[in-house]
This record gives structure tokens, C-alpha cells and sequence, in this order.
């Protein structure tokens, strides 16, 4: 297969591009006959560093990296899930606000005094700003009230404390 | 920034005689500035003292607006020798250092098409950005000939720090789109550049030639410019 058209069938999963080194020295075709279908196309399960492989067969100074908006992206991902997107962060996506909260609340496990648990009622407090519908505000709270109440590092009346916070959010949250 | 650790593993590798780390962080972005890209190293010392392994250099795709948490990988090297780490995996120590970067995004412009194989058509402005350290002097897009349909177009720009310190990450990115408006391919490359030095990117896209009138080029630059660095040392990784 022709180095073009690598990039091409690789585009079909995810918006990457390949960057080599001495381009103009890879005019053979790239043997990649152990990861394509029957169609001749590359399969979904192959790795982008299995394509790197075949290509410095082709060419050991061509040093093929794919990169995205600027980022090399992880060699190990196969097609299929940089189709799904998982080299992009989790950030990035729809549901941002409750990974951010998941990860916010494992925080919780680290606070061992008030003033760590202030820090991060304002962390969440700030993040919850950021939802824009009520409903999907208050089920974040929601989650964020099933969660915390069992974190066995807090004291009990700590517990009770942060308890007390998250329901001062959904007070907040369910009348504005 | 604080750096959390969410997880700190081993497992036994492929071949048994070794050992793989896996290592989760999170961080809270206590800047003002939206991160977009984090760089780490990891070096994995036995308790000896000695480095038995690691990773540099490696990037992973963020997005943190300010005051927004977010975890990220740190890649600690494959394949540690079992011996290395005295038979006790669990023993090693972390040490992990990570940059965290904003993004600039400049659009440098369209360019018409070569119309004729071998010609070039240029774009003359100089423009100044990261505060005046990065100057871009101009773009030129040329037209391969071939002997078949198909055609090559290179963009080359070119782009001298001024400055005292490297510009870790630069970006260009050629968007070829046609005459009605739709993007027929693109292409980016990245570099570092030195401080006081020069370099020349060149993305080159590729299509039929019959699709090439009145196409036009468009052409951008991104930065990458970091705006806070952290480190943190772990120990005591659980068996995964």
C-alpha cells in the first residue's frame, strides 16, 4: 500500500496525519499484508505502532509518527478506538463535568482536615457553575451525595460535614 | 499545581523475567490559562538509588479550563528487568515531572493554488507572536509536477525564535480546499525550535490534479506555550 493512502484509510477512523521523515524515499509499497481484510483495507484492530513497524521495514531513517492538532498520539491505540476517540481527553467530551466530579471525589479520600474539605466544596461548587440544565446539575449531586458518604478516611462528624455541603449545593443548585 | 496520584501498578511483563509500571495523575489547573497538552518524563528508581528505567519526552492530549481538574497518563517505560528492582517490584520509587501548555492559534492565511505544475505562489507578510519571541516570514506553497494525475503541494513556513528559550511545540497546519468551499486534505508537522534559531515546516497535502482549479490554501500556526510545570515522587505501587 501506498503511503497515501495509509493516511487516507487511517482518516476514515480518526482526523490524524502521518509526518516522516525522507518522504520523497518511501515511493514502494508499504507491506502490510498481515492487517488487511480481504478488501485490501487495514483492519480495525490493527495498531497505529503495527503501521509505524511496517513502514521502518520500509524505510529505517523515515521515523513515522502520527500526530493530531499537534500531539503525537500514542502508538498503542488501534483504530477502532481512536475511532471512539480515546486518545482525545476526557475533557474534551459531553461528559466532562462528571468525570471531573468522579475524580474530585477520590480528592475527598486525600482531605484530612476542614480546611481541605472547604477547598474542594469551592473546586465543586465552581465546577457545578459550569452545567448550564438543572436536571443534569442536580443528578450530578445526586451522584456526588451516593459517593461521598462512603469515603472511610473521613472522620464521622467530617463525613457529616461534607454531607452538609453537598446538600447546601443541591439547595443552591435546585432554586436558581 | 499538585500532582495526585490515581494509580501506581505493576505487572509482571510479556516474558515474565519483567516488570511494567503504570502510573495515573491528576492535577487541579490552578492557572489562569486553558491547558491543552502535558509533556512527561518518569524515572523509575530502585531503592538502591539507581535509575532501572522511565520515559521522557512523552505528550498526552488535556483539556483543562481554569480552576477544572483532569487525569492524565505518565508513560514509565516496558520491560524492567525483575532483578533490577531487587525482586521486590513494589519497592521502587516514581519520579515524575510534567509541563503543562496553553495553545496559540494564529491563521496565517489562504493562498491561491499554483495553477501550473513546478510554479509557487507566496505570502509575504512577517508576522511577530509569543510576545514578539516567534517571528513567521511569510509562507510559500509549491506544486509538484508528476506524471501521472496525481499532484503534491508543499507548504513551507518558516519561523526564527528570537527568543531566550525553546518554543517546545510549533504547529502548521495546510488545509486545501477547493473552489466551492469544501476541504479536499490537510496536513500539520510540529518542531521544537531552539532559542535563536530558525526552522521551516513543511506539510504537504496530495489530490488529483483536476481538483486543484481554483482551489486555495489555508494556512495555520499553533504554539504551544507552557504555563506551569509540577513534580511529584510516588512509591509503594500495588500489584495491578
Amino acid at each position: 500500500m501506498q503511503i497515501n493512502d495509509i493516511e487516507k484509510q487511517v482518516r476514515m477512523y480518526a482526523g490524524l496525519t502521518l509526518v516522516l521523515d525522507h518522504k520523497h524515499l518511501l515511493r514502494d509499497q508499504i507491506q502490510l499484508k498481515e492487517h488487511l481484510d480481504k478488501y485490501g483495507n487495514i483492519t480495525p484492530g490493527t495498531k497505529l505502532s503495527q503501521i509505524i513497524e511496517s513502514i521502518k521495514n520500509a524505510n529505517p531513517l523515515s521515523n513515522p509518527r502520527w500526530i493530531s492538532n499537534g500531539l503525537v498520539i500514542d502508538s498503542r491505540f488501534t483504530l477502532h478506538e481512536l475511532s471512539e476517540g480515546h486518545h482525545l481527553h476526557k475533557n474534551r467530551s459531553s461528559d466532562k463535568l462528571r468525570y471531573q466530579l468522579e475524580l474530585l471525589v477520590k480528592n475527598l479520600f486525600e482531605a484530612k482536615t476542614y480546611a481541605e474539605i472547604d477547598v474542594w466544596y469551592d473546586k465543586v461548587n465552581s465546577l457545578l457553575k459550569k452545567s448550564i440544565k438543572t436536571g443534569e446539575t442536580l443528578t450530578l449531586i445526586e451522584m456526588l451525595k451516593f459517593r461521598t458518604q462512603t469515603i472511610e478516611t473521613l472522620t464521622r462528624a467530617q463525613a457529616e460535614y461534607v454531607l452538609s455541603l453537598v446538600t447546601r449545593l443541591e439547595q443552591k443548585f435546585s432554586s436558581s | 499545581m499538585k500532582l495526585n496520584k490515581e494509580r501506581f501498578e505493576w505487572s509482571s511483563g510479556y516474558d515474565g523475567d519483567t516488570v511494567d509500571y503504570e502510573i495515573e495523575v491528576s492535577t487541579t489547573n490552578d492557572t489562569e490559562q486553558t491547558i491543552e497538552l502535558v509533556k512527561t518524563s518518569c524515572l523509575i528508581v530502585s531503592k538502591e538509588g539507581a535509575t532501572i528505567g522511565g520515559d521522557f519526552n512523552n505528550e498526552e492530549d488535556i483539556y483543562m479550563e481554569p480552576g477544572e481538574v483532569a487525569k492524565f497518563n505518565v508513560n514509565s517505560g516496558y520491560g524492567i528487568f525483575h532483578s533490577a528492582t531487587n525482586g521486590d517490584p513494589s519497592s521502587v520509587e516514581a519520579h515524575i515531572d510534567t509541563t503543562f501548555f496553553r495553545r496559540e492559534f494564529f491563521n496565517l492565511g489562504e493562498l491561491d493554488v499554483p495553477s501550473e505544475d513546478g510554479q509557487v505562489t507566496q505570502l509575504t507578510s512577517t508576522k511577530n507572536v509569543a510576545g514578539g519571541d516567534l517571528q513567521i516570514l511569510g509562507a510559500t506553497i509549491s506544486r509538484d509536477a508528476s506524471e501521472d494525475a496525481d499532484r503534491n503541494l508543499n507548504t513551507s513556513v518558516g519561523l526564527r525564535n528570537l527568543g531566550s528559550d525553546v518554543q517546545q511545540k510549533i504547529m502548521v497546519k495546510s488545509i486545501l480546499i477547493d473552489r466551492a468551499g469544501a476541504q479536499i486534505d490537510y496536513s500539520e508537522y510540529e518542531e521544537v525550535i531552539p532559542p535563536q534559531s530558525a526552522a521551516i515546516i513543511t506539510p504537504s497535502v496530495y489530490t488529483k490534479a483536476g481538483r486543484l482549479k481554483g482551489a486555495k490554501m489555508k494556512i495555520t500556526v499553533t504554539l504551544f506555550q507552557p504555563v506551569a510545570t509540577s513534580s511529584v515522587s510516588l512509591d509503594f505501587p500495588t500489584k495491578s
